[in-house]
């Protein structure tokens, strides 16, 4: 699904990239992965055939069947040669930041996708979409606020949905949630001699850290917790 | 802006197929229209000053001298110089209708009927993206579809624009050519003319600039600060 974006290049493209819908050109749109490009052609190019660059036999017999085609992964076509541009409407899905000359020669029109680092106002967007989408899924109704930390966009949309969804799925996790995650994880980590040990890390450092956050101090803490302050210093020695 | 009656004349001076220039009295440019800059690459204006003094009418008004001249590729035949004041004086030179000649060989791959002026948008709007050059557009939105290979001609219009990416301006004027023909394959087609001028360019790419034209059986004239194209008006 394609969103209307809030970057003014975006946007530029997408208008741009409409005109050509009844010309008979070629235009290569390239950039990072993940960065819309796919979802923005599907907005305009819908009724295109659509082929996958891995595989040249298909896209050589598309464009022989087709007037208009898109062409993803391109980056994949290894013989440029062998396909004719001459009167198809063609708009091809390149994964890469930079395009070589054979490229730059062989298309009428190119068009740089902005990785998501480069639109600021498209991450608070997109941000949104997947926080309702992942709180629909997961039968969220509590609001969750999502901090900037917590946003990866290393590989833009991808990453930045994946750790969305994931904090708003451990944020609304239940204690019988709990129960049922670390029951599955002990089924295929219980092996040795000294497990009890080993495991149970994953449950006091979790609680030490948290009461930590919560309370501040150690002493305070021990009180809370109930145990010993010099235990207490051991474990935080131990896990931190 | 010089009007009456609500009409720019200034406008049809600078959109004029004709150079015009005007001098003051010590042969200093005071205007010069987008047809004329493109004349003051091939040509100094002190030997334009000159022309239009030797050819001036011995009194106040307007005179006209057949005369062949030749800048380049530029070809005129005719001078009109005119003033009405010691203060300035214009000259307007006529250019010379052309026949020209290409062997296409019936050669049509790839081309189909085209409005010119649906691709020069997309290529603008395409160029505009991340780019800060003003682009002026005067353009004659009724000129007829003509055969064209899309793609290729796509691909002309982005580098011809691209080289324009330092300048501060690109002013792009598409018209027909009045008078001006073309002679394919024995058949005489009248000339549509797409010219950019700036104030600056990038010339490392007018090699491949050349070769699409000449690709497309079309006639590119290149210069530092502007290019030309001539496209064939081809029909049926």
């Amino acid at each position: 699904m394609f969103l209307n974006s809030g970057n003014s290049t975006v946007n530029k493209i997408y208008q741009s990239l409409q005109a050509t819908k009844e010309l008979m050109v070629s235009s290569l749109i390239y950039g990072e992965e993940f960065t819309g490009k796919k979802s923005l052609i599907k907005q305009i190019f819908n009724n295109s055939a659509w082929v996958d660059g891995e595989n040249l036999k298909d896209v050589k017999t598309a464009l022989e069947l087709n007037s208009h085609i898109v062409i993803t992964n391109f980056e994949k076509v290894n013989n440029l040669d062998i396909l004719e541009f001459e009167n198809v409407n063609i708009v091809a899905i390149y994964n890469g930041k930079t395009y070589n000359k054979i490229l730059e020669n062989k298309f009428a029109f190119i068009y740089y996708m902005p990785s998501l680092i480069e639109r600021e106002e498209d991450i608070e967007l997109f941000k949104n979409h997947y926080t309702k989408e992942a709180k629909e899924i997961f039968d969220v109704t509590e609001d969750i606020n999502i901090e900037k930390k917590d946003l990866d966009i290393s590989k833009n949309l991808k990453s930045l949905k994946s750790s969305i969804f994931k904090t708003i799925l451990f944020k609304s996790v239940q204690k019988e949630d709990l129960t049922y995650v670390m029951f599955n994880y002990f089924l295929k980590h219980y092996e040795g001699n000294n497990v009890y040990k080993e495991q149970l890390e994953l449950f006091e450092k979790a609680l030490i850290e948290a009461g930590l956050q919560i309370y501040g101090s150690q002493l305070k803490l021990s009180e809370i917790l109930g145990i010993n302050r010099n235990t207490l210093r051991k474990k935080i020695n131990e896990y931190f | 802006m010089n009007t009456s009656n609500g009409i720019d004349y200034s406008f049809l001076l600078e959109v004029d197929n004709n150079p015009i220039i005007v001098f003051n009295y010590e042969g200093k440019i005071l205007y010069l229209n987008s047809s004329a800059e493109i004349l003051m690459s091939y040509v100094k204006p002190k030997e334009i000053f000159k022309l239009a003094v030797n050819n001036a009418p011995s009194v106040y008004g307007t005179k006209t001298t057949q005369i062949e001249l030749s800048y380049n590729q530029l070809k005129f035949y005719a001078v009109n110089v005119s003033y009405n004041s010691d203060d300035w004086i214009a000259i307007r030179l006529y250019y010379r209708p052309r026949d020209k000649r290409i062997n296409k060989k019936s050669s049509h791959k790839g081309e189909i009927l085209t409005d010119i002026n649906l691709l020069l948008d997309v290529a603008i709007t395409q160029f505009k993206i991340g780019s800060s050059t003003d682009i002026r557009l005067v353009t004659d939105q009724d000129i007829p579809k003509t055969l064209l290979n899309q793609n290729s001609f796509s691909k002309l219009l982005r580098k011809c624009l691209n080289s324009f990416k330092v300048a501060s301006f690109v002013d792009i004027e598409l018209k027909l050519g009045i008078g001006e023909h073309i002679i394919i394959d024995e058949q005489r087609y009248p000339l549509i003319i797409l010219k950019f001028i700036s104030n600056g360019r990038h010339c490392n790419e007018d090699s491949e600039i050349k070769l699409l034209s000449e690709e497309m059986f079309l006639v590119s004239n290149l210069n530092e600060n502007s290019i030309e194209i001539e496209i064939p008006l081809i029909n049926k």
